[in-house]
């Protein structure tokens, strides 16, 4: 089965009366962004693949890090690639 | 039986930034002789390029938010003071392995002599969460049922598809780094607490481990907390991960307990099967 399914299924069936009962719902359902947009693997990967460059993967993962907690200030500019 | 209390405890380690290079820096020792309000949650690791912080016990999904919030930003303040930045994936995408230093504490030069060049390669960021279970014989309960749920969450958090300047064709090449220690990976199933105890004190009368602290299992009943901690788990990049993650490890938790109470049970699947299941977790997420 593929992993997606599992986990929906371990998300619904197994942990929904529970969810309630805790008032937690809003949090775990948090996991089917996640699974809908990818983790932060693919989010990596899919920058890699528009920049192939991984400095840019790090610049990402600072700005994401720093989510909902303070804006960061900017890293160095990446020097831009000529096209071809 | 009494109900567990499912407090919840999260430590993340996060990656020291230059903002220049985008590598990691050396810098955490430093970082600890400043002075700030989080240097009470905040610790070092084996290398100088890792910062670990840990909540403060809390009751809900929402404190340990909280929290994470406060800890993050007061980490990245004082990588700042340096103008250095804070990223939390579970490996560098280009940082070299072989190069980085360890923190000059006697406990880490102890591991890396230990350990040889697998403590030099542990280059890796983990989260790991901590459910309050009071009962040791629940505790060891839900540690093996809990045991099949650990690719699930493997999935969710995957963040570290690179190792030293390449695409790994992994979503977590940590959990492949974290196999060549020993005691590490989905436990063997547990018959009591007993059964537990009497294997850490057979390896620390033995001389083999200082304590239960060298057990570097994917899920363990902790040595010293009445906690279950779950280390599967690449760093969360974003806090809503991580508190998502807090979130269904403690309704897990809660739903086991609850089918234990009224009699029923979740099947115990073997360490062979459930290995198969995080391999393909590594593998594609």
């Amino acid at each position: 089965m593929p992993a997606p399914q599992l986990i929906r299924e371990f998300l619904d069936w197994f942990l929904g009366d529970i969810v309630d009962e805790l008032g937690t719902r809003k949090e775990v359902e948090y996991a089917y962004k996640i699974l809908a947009e990818g983790s932060s693997a693919d989010r990596q990967l899919a920058t890699f693949a528009k920049t192939n460059d991984l400095k840019a993967v790090v610049d990402q993962l600072i700005i994401e890090t720093a989510e909902g907690v303070m804006d960061v200030p900017p890293a160095e500019p990446l020097p831009v690639v000529p096209a071809g | 039986m009494k109900a567990p209390s499912l407090t919840l405890g999260v430590e993340e380690e996060y990656q020291i930034i230059d903002p220049v290079s985008r590598d990691l820096v050396s810098y955490v020792t430093q970082m600890l002789a400043e002075d700030h309000r989080v240097l009470t949650q905040i610790k070092p690791e084996l290398h100088q390029s890792i910062i670990e912080v840990g909540t403060n016990i809390c009751q809900t999904p929402a404190e340990v938010r909280k929290e994470l919030v406060m800890l993050r930003k007061g980490v990245m303040e004082l990588a700042a003071k340096k103008g250095y930045r804070i990223a939390a994936a579970g490996t560098h995408p280009f940082a070299n392995w072989q190069t980085q230093e360890i923190t000059p504490y006697d406990h880490y030069l102890g591991t890396r002599n230990d350990m040889g060049d697998l403590a030099q390669r542990l280059l890796i960021f983990g989260t790991h969460v901590h459910i309050g279970i009071e009962d040791k014989d629940f505790l060891v309960d839900a540690c093996n049922v809990a045991r099949y749920f650990l690719p699930h969450i493997l999935c969710l958090t995957s963040s570290s598809p690179f190792w030293y300047g390449r695409e790994t064709g992994l979503r977590s090449y940590r959990s492949v780094v974290f196999r060549a220690f020993p005691r590490s990976g989905v436990p063997p199933l547990l018959n009591s607490y007993y059964d537990y105890k009497s294997y850490i004190d057979t390896l620390v009368d033995t001389g083999s481990i200082p304590g239960p602290h060298k057990i570097w299992w994917d899920i363990r009943p902790h040595g010293t907390y009445p906690t279950l901690e779950f280390r599967v788990c690449d760093v969360c990049t974003r806090v809503d991960e991580a508190v998502s993650i807090a979130a269904i490890l403690q309704a897990l938790i809660a739903k086991l307990y609850k089918m234990r109470r009224d009699n029923t049970t979740f099947r115990v699947y073997s360490s062979a099967l459930i290995e198969e299941n995080k391999w393909r977790a590594e593998r594609n997420g």
